[in-house]
């Protein structure tokens, strides 16, 4: 280290020293943007890595097609043409077909009080078991157990893990496993992660992670064997070439995708990309949102660094002024000074940026890990140190701190010797402050007076100080405002919206006199049952203004439920039963509509209730809506829906799958948390269905559809109870899942915990960005005022009427601070919170618990934060300062 | 001790110590000060004048020895107590005027002021804005700068800060005036008319002024004279030179 002299470099030793608590206020706040910015980003360049890894090894999808609910193709058919198609498109590498079906498991959980039962959903996934690993699309990582070498044994499954751990299922444990009305009692042979499944989500409709939806592998031949669907399955998956690009990607799928629905009269619905893969997608959200906090987060901290380190060094220069006069008139170079001042700096920016670099490699290598944990993800964590990010971190942190150090470097170094030398008395100027000259206010008590006329006296300094108060507070009203919206959204919708406690599954659809008006009335005699809502739920279109949404139609069978309390938007708003439809609102948002309005929406004709449309059809026809009894029709109506179900829903021999469209008026817009459901009666749809054809015959046979019960308990917290109700329940045919709505919240909760965890990190920030500015601002406020202060002291002011003098100012700086950070804060958190997360809305709220914190909280971190540069200021040499004329 | 006696210093030391070594400042120092009287402590520069005032306007405290205003014992006071002390028993006049930037002229007086109230009549103390503002402004009166009570200090010359300061020090109405070199920064003319208006303010208050220097011909206008050298102490009363303008430094 030649280019300082012994002279400087041991004044700047000495200068450091002096300053030890700024200097290392400085410090941290170059730390701590490094830091987090090498933190954030190698975490979610890891996280990203980790997934790019699991997902090479595992030969992740890159499309996926379904049919239609409740339609399936037969495999040779589409094999054949497969095999002819891919004679053109070699790219398509590898084409898998699968079976999905619906089913439902009974696990024992051990709760605080005791161990108990639960009922849930999950999917079977019949697959090619004579495929190696490597021909596999969405192949498995083994958690525990190994790849069975050909088959697996009979009645034996493979086990998705987050299930597994959830109830904590093991290699040779038995599953009880319910697939279409029979019960198996299968052995784990082997717990794994799937790709498609690394965060368990069971649809795009549900956005919470489901770590109860329990999924099991077997081969397809003994899934066929069990559902009675033998040659046929619903799913392909597809691996194209690596070298694709996305664009070339989408048009040879696309392609392929029409000419498959031409070959199987439109049996399969859009083609899923890898990138809309919910799993995938879902993961990317959180990788996103990771993403721009690590942009964010660090840009705040470091302007935040760079304006406190400008104003200490600007301030520094300018007490110094004599010692450069004496120097550079003692014949030292302007470009000593320059190299002295910048000299600074650049150890701040140095030191900082390689200690932050340190954390940082060691905090992200942490971050992957908790993310990991939380989501359950399987053991290939790639942590890496990166080379790029450590390298920019470095640039980034030296180069911020060196060029917010050179400009008072400059400064000095163009300081004439003369200037500088003038050892005149610097008074500062005083003036009447703004806001008695707004207020015209006179005769202030003078402890009043003397904060009043400091505040904005040195303006640039007080305004930077408001900016990184406000930038503070925009981080903690994004953190309160994402805890209140997201946590204050969820429990209104489970509580004051959804009111149900248990809900009950069906494997397909029930319809109204072919039993389900039997099973309503026998639950709803139960002990505790205090009133039964039949739903039924089918995947629909809304389109509008040219735009179109993926919706979930979800259909009461009265305009007024009973478990669902609608929360109007406008005084509009009601339930119409004929011809009405509710949206949500964050529907209602992404769609531009409003109520009174007429969206179009569409059904899928034939798949979800072809089967009674046409077996009533069948009746009606055959006998003309009389001459039998009702008994007699409704028996046959019955097997016949049997049959159909066989015979149409077979791609090969299926009607044409064509979407209706209907047009419907929006009769209300409710205020919930979900982004893609809409609310209308059974009766509306089955209306246009028009499979109702018995209503008005003699016979009066109601065919209303239903896929599930919604029941609303008298004693809810009463777990025997709702025990005991399940029991009952479970018993009765067709019913594939029990779920309580305790258990529901229960898992909510356990998925916002790893959601407070990153907000509580973000206060942390949050207050140490606020803490430290604020002490870099009143130290330099201190050492710049050290002789009024002092003379104020001598004059006999105690500690604590000075402490108030200087309170009183700091105060005034937070308000504005404060006010300052609210609507950026707001707005930010509503940008985040609608780009981010698509299929939930959240409208902001902040409570006012939150506002009270904020404000608490951050004039509480000021007045403590002023506490050190304050008792280092009132330990001042009275004697000294009162004399120092630099000052 | 007298009836008079205001200070009272027994055997006072004062050492600095700076690192190892220990600078002996003060060494067994004993004397007296009279109510009202108008001292000048003379001698050369490094004297110890300045750590002499320190001790008796309890900024400093003694490393040994007895300080005794009004009779009552400083030497051991504590931080708090000594802020108190200062408040209401000294008024200060520094070298560099020392007037706090932001207030005007006569905010500047109040701001003494407010620290002890107005006190109209024996237990009678007001701190009531309009009496601390009407009694500042008759003080800045007295210093001869009424029309400049709005100004602030950067808009007023070096002799007005000095009367700005000398207004607020006597305001507070304190038994003791401390200046340090108060005509340090000044240029001679108006240097002199500072002094005048002390000598005035000591006639007609009879509070008692201490006035350090180390221009020895400022010791003729003082009642009593404290001259500090190397070796020691020598004080001495004298009839006060009353002329000031003939006075030369
Ligand atoms: N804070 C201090 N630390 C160390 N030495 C000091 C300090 N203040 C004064 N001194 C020393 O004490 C002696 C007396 O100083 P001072 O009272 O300022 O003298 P004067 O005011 O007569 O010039 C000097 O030698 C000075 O160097
Ligand atoms: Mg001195």
């Amino acid at each position: 280290m030649n280019f300082l002299s012994r002279y400087w470099r041991k004044k700047l030793i000495g200068d450091i020293k002096q300053q030890k608590l700024l200097f290392f206020a400085l410090f941290f706040l170059c730390i701590f943007g490094v830091g987090s910015y090498v933190t954030l980003t190698m975490g979610y360049t890891n996280l990203y890595s980790s997934l790019d890894k699991i997902y090479t090894k595992t030969n992740f999808a890159d499309v996926e097609i379904n049919t239609h609910s409740d339609v399936w193709y037969n495999i040779s058919e589409v094999n054949s043409f497969i095999n002819n198609y891919s004679i053109y498109y070699p790219e398509l590498e590898m084409i898998n077909h699968r079976l999905l079906v619906n089913s439902g498991y009974n696990s024992s959980i051990d709760t605080k009080e005791y161990t108990r039962y639960q009922l849930t959903e999950g999917r079977a996934i019949g697959l090619n078991w004579s495929l190696s690993a490597t021909e596999r699309v969405n192949g498995f990582i083994y958690n525990e157990g190994t790849e069975p070498v050909h088959q697996l044994q009979n009645n034996s499954i493979l086990l998705e893990a987050h299930y597994a751990h959830v109830y904590d299922l093991h290699v040779n444990d038995f599953l009880q496993t319910k697939i279409y009305g029979q019960k198996f009692n299968f052995t784990i042979q082997g717990i794994v992660y799937n790709p498609e499944s690394l965060i368990v989500i069971p649809s795009r409709h549900e956005f919470l992670p489901n770590n109860r939806f329990g999924i099991i592998y077997l081969p397809l031949k003994i899934l066929h064997e069990y559902t009675n669907l033998t040659g046929l399955a619903n799913n392909i998956i597809i691996r194209v070439s690596d070298n694709l690009s996305i664009k070339a990607r989408n048009q040879i799928i696309s392609d392929f995708y029409v000419k498959l629905n031409d070959q199987t009269n439109n049996s399969f619905t859009s083609p899923v990309y890898q990138e809309f893969q919910v799993s995938n997608w879902a993961l990317n959200m959180d990788l996103e949102e990771i993403q721009k906090i690590a942009i964010a987060l660090p840009v705040l901290i470091l302007a935040v660094a760079s304006i406190a380190i400008f104003i200490t060094l600007n301030r520094q220069v300018q007490s110094q002024r004599r010692i450069i006069g004496i120097a550079s008139s003692l014949g030292y170079t302007p470009v000593d000074i320059l190299l002295h001042y910048a000299s600074f700096s650049f150890i701040l920016g140095l030191v900082g940026s390689v200690i932050g670099i340190l954390l940082g490699v060691g905090l992200s290598g942490g971050i992957t890990w908790i993310y990991a944990y939380f989501m359950l993800f399987p053991a290939i964590i790639s942590i890496e140190l990166q080379l790029g990010v450590i390298i920019s971190a470095f640039i980034i942190g030296t180069s911020i701190t060196f060029i917010s150090g050179i400009i008072p470097a400059i400064k000095a170094n163009r300081l004439s010797p003369r200037e500088a030398l003038q050892g005149n008395l610097m008074i500062s100027k005083g003036g009447h402050s703004f806001f008695e000259r707004i207020l015209r206010i006179r005769s202030f008590r003078i402890r009043f007076t003397v904060p009043i006329r400091n505040f904005f006296r040195q303006k640039s300094r007080t305004t930077a100080t408001i900016i990184a108060i406000s930038a503070s507070v925009m981080i903690l009203v994004v953190s309160g405002a994402f805890n209140d919206s997201i946590n204050g959204g969820i429990s209104r919708q489970f509580t004051e919206t959804s009111q149900y406690h248990m809900s009950v599954s069906y494997e397909g659809f029930k319809f109204s006199d072919l039993g389900l008006l039997e099973d309503i009335s026998y639950i709803s005699q139960l002990p505790g049952v205090e009133s039964v809502d039949p739903v039924l739920e089918i995947p629909s279109i809304i389109e509008t203004n040219g735009r179109k949404e993926e919706v979930l139609i979800m259909a009461w069978n009265s305009s007024s439920p009973q478990t669902h309390k609608f929360q109007w938007t406008s005084k509009a708003d009601q339930l119409i039963p004929k011809d009405g439809l509710i949206l949500t609102s964050g529907l209602a948002r992404s769609l531009g509509s409003s109520t009174g309005d007429t969206v179009s929406y569409g059904y899928p004709r034939i798949p979800y209730l072809g089967s009674a449309y046409k077996a009533a059809v069948t009746i009606w026809n055959l006998w003309g809506g009389g001459d039998r009894s009702r008994n007699e029709t409704l028996e046959y109506l019955t097997s016949l829906i049997t049959q159909n179900k066989d015979t149409l829903s077979f791609s090969s021999n299926a009607e044409e799958i064509n979407f209706r469209y209907e047009d419907i008026t929006v009769t209300g817009v409710s205020e919930e948390i979900w982004g893609s459901i809409i609310y209308t009666t059974i009766q509306t749809l089955t209306d246009s269905m028009g499979i109702d054809i018995f209503k008005n015959s003699f016979l009066d046979i109601d065919l209303s559809p239903c896929s599930k019960l919604i029941l609303k308990i008298s004693n809810p917290n009463n777990l025997t109870l709702l025990e005991n109700i399940k029991t009952e329940v479970s018993s009765l045919s067709e019913i594939r899942s029990i779920t309580f709505g305790y258990d529901l919240r229960n898992s909510i909760n356990q998925t916002l915990t790893a959601f407070n965890i990153i907000v509580i990190i973000f206060i942390f920030f949050a207050c140490i960005l606020a803490g430290a500015s604020i002490f870099t601002t009143i130290h330099i406020n201190f050492q710049e005022r050290s002789r009024e202060s002092a003379t104020m002291l001598t004059l006999g002011l105690s500690d604590q009427e000075f402490l108030f003098i200087i309170s009183i100012e700091n105060f005034f700086q937070t308000l504005l601070g404060i006010l300052g950070g609210i609507l950026p804060g707001l707005w930010l958190a509503d940008w985040i919170l609608s780009n981010a997360l698509r299929v939930f809305y959240f409208p902001i709220v902040v409570s006012i618990q939150t506002w009270l914190i904020i404000w608490v909280g951050v004039l509480l971190i000021v007045l403590v934060s002023q506490i050190p540069a304050i008792v280092q200021g009132v330990k001042m040499d009275l004697a000294e300062v009162t004399k120092d004329i630099s000052r | 001790m007298s009836v008079l006696t205001l200070i009272n210093l027994e055997n006072v030391s004062k050492n600095y110590t700076m690192g190892e070594v220990e600078v002996n400042a003060l060494s067994d120092l004993t004397l007296e000060i009279e109510k009202g009287k108008f001292v000048v402590m003379i001698g050369t520069s490094g004297t110890g004048k300045s750590t002499l005032l320190n001790l008796i306007s309890a900024i400093d405290t003694p490393t040994k020895g007895r300080i005794l205003i009004e009779g009552v014992d400083i030497s051991f006071l504590t931080r708090k107590q000594r802020a108190q002390f200062r408040r209401h028993k000294i008024g200060f006049i520094f070298q560099f005027f020392n007037l706090i930037p932001t207030l005007t002229a006569v905010e500047n007086v109040e701001f003494g002021l407010a620290l002890v109230g107005v006190t109209s009549s024996p237990g009678n103390t007001s701190y009531d804005t309009k009496d601390i503002h009407s009694t500042a402004l008759e003080w800045l009166d007295k210093v001869g700068l009424a029309h400049r009570a709005n100004h602030f200090p950067s808009q007023m010359s070096g002799g007005e800060q000095q009367r700005v300061a000398i207004a607020r020090a006597l305001a507070k109405n304190p038994p003791i005036i401390i200046a340090d070199e108060p005509t340090g920064n000044l240029d001679f003319r108006t240097g002199i008319k500072i002094l005048k208006l002390m000598k005035e303010l000591n006639k007609e208050t009879q509070k008692t002024f201490v006035i350090a220097t180390h221009n020895s011909q400022l010791a003729k206008i003082a009642d009593y004279v404290i001259s500090l050298q190397m070796g020691g102490v020598e004080t001495y009363e004298q009839i006060p030179h009353d002329d000031l303008d003939k006075l030369i430094w």
